[in-house]
């Protein structure tokens, strides 16, 4: 038996049928041999799990609910894979923005899905009434309509990559929601909710808008959308919202225990950071700046500081795009951050809560 | 008692909040508060927030009472039963803050 196994890797080896099968659906005779191939390496746990996932993998379907203006979730099927359009235009647009979206994952970066297996994408539209949010929770995306009054919708392209993207952060690098790493990981929603919108236009770094949630606000706010990620702290400046707090610079970081030690707010940082390196790159900006920005969230680990995280972007860039490092240096240089493996985030305060009586 | 309320967070994440002194508050509104409080339960709870969750709102709350200062956020998925009319309380009475920098 052991030699036969060793007669069946040395002809196909399983990461090449694999291949094979995931890029030409088509060939059915391939997955049956998968198949054959799993089952006869049954007990080599090693080998089989990547047998195992792809042979047992979802296709990322989405299913999109209704929750009807409560907040009981998911509420009531809306429209699943595969399924007609729907009389609500919220639920078609999130539907296809998930199509769009898990389009780009597979074309790009070769990943089925949230959870790189397939998972299914659900999608919660019309949640409570005038809510001003929206959320991933651990297992699925959930839209507010807006209040009307400030913000006219939360159902965009960018948004809805922003939130699925928090779904990939989870499962790729577990990287923590607190200080600099949360800030880090708002900043990875951001950047592939840009990517995907640039991605779905086939626009090149310097034709996209770097705007996080153009057409989220009601017409009357003085505001380009929520974020800018290539100008931070001037996305709008309204009576009724305020100024764009985000930094551009590690000069004004935002100290604070509120919103996760400002996760929100310093993400600007990076953001501009990696806005500005794709745009001296020129060019398609997930082709070059989104794959290396895509292996250094993993090899970052769960806990980067902006400074560390910074380090593992020059040490993929070396890796896979050698001429581009000395814009990429100037990128992290011009918003104030140096590379660092070694240094952790010291700016930003504790946790707000839990502590003892006086 | 002194209660301090903070919400932030969110995928638009505006900071809005509200402080109260129940003892130079208008009667009405300090005996609806202190009854709150005390319906909560929430001064004796650790806070909650739902793992994996990104992007929801926080809560805050500052409550300095004779039994000292007592620190505790929940999130908008792990607020206890007992603690929502108080959050609506104050939901309905914030104000927007700036982000202090």
């Amino acid at each position: 038996m052991t030699k036969f196994n060793r007669n069946i890797e040395g002809i196909l080896p399983p990461h090449l049928l694999v291949e094979i099968a995931r890029r030409n659906p088509e060939l059915t005779h391939y997955l049956k041999t998968l198949a054959r191939t799993a089952e006869m390496w049954k007990g080599s746990e090693a080998r089989n799990g990547q047998l195992y996932r792809f042979l047992n993998a979802g296709k990322s379907d989405r299913q999109v609910y209704d929750a009807q203006h409560h907040t009981r979730r998911p509420g009531v099927k809306a429209r699943f894979e595969g399924e007609g359009a729907s009389s609500d235009k919220v639920v078609n647009d999130v539907y296809d923005f998930g199509g769009t979206i898990r389009s780009f994952y597979m074309d790009v970066h070769g990943r089925n899905g949230i959870d790189a297996n397939g998972m299914v994408m659900k999608f919660v539209t019309h949640y409570d009434q005038d809510y001003d949010n929206a959320f991933w929770d651990g297992e699925m995306m959930t839209f507010g309509d807006g209040d009307q009054d400030i913000f006219s919708t939360f159902v965009l392209l960018d948004v809805t990559g922003h939130e699925l993207t928090h779904g990939i952060t989870e499962f790729a690098a577990g990287t923590e929601y607190y200080g600099q790493s949360g800030a880090l990981n708002e900043h990875f929603s951001d950047v592939w909710g840009e990517l995907i919108e640039q991605y779905s236009l086939k626009q090149t770094a310097d034709k996209g808008d770097w705007l996080v949630g153009r057409g989220l606000f009601m017409p009357n706010i003085k505001g380009r959308a929520l974020r800018d990620m290539l100008n931070p702290g001037t996305a709008y400046n309204d009576p009724k919202l305020g100024k764009d707090p985000q930094p551009a610079h590690m000069s004004k970081y935002y100290k604070t225990s509120s919103d996760n030690g400002g996760v929100h707010y310093n993400s600007g940082i990076p953001n501009k950071a990696f806005a500005t390196f794709a745009v001296a790159v020129g060019g398609f900006a997930w082709e070059k700046a989104g794959k290396i920005w895509y292996a250094a969230r993993v090899a970052a680990g769960s806990k980067p500081s902006f400074a560390q995280f910074a380090a593992h972007t020059i040490e993929a860039c070396k890796a896979l795009f050698p001429d581009e490092l000395t814009k990429l240096q100037k990128a992290w240089g011009d918003v104030g951050v140096t590379p660092s493996l070694t240094e952790v985030d010291t700016l930003t305060p504790p946790m707000f809560d839990e502590s003892a009586s006086a | 008692m002194k209660i301090t309320f903070r919400r932030s967070g969110g995928f638009a994440p505006r900071l809005l909040g509200l402080d109260i002194d129940t003892d130079s508050a208008e009667a009405a509104e300090s005996e609806k508060l202190r009854r709150l409080v005390e319906e909560s339960g929430i001064l004796g709870m650790s806070g909650a927030q739902q793992k994996g969750a990104r992007d929801v709102n926080l809560y805050h709350f500052e409550i300095e009472s004779d039994q000292g200062i007592h620190k505790v956020t929940f999130d908008q998925l792990s607020i206890p039963d007992t603690v929502k009319p108080l959050v609506k309380f104050f939901n309905e009475r914030a104000r927007d803050l700036m982000p202090e920098t």
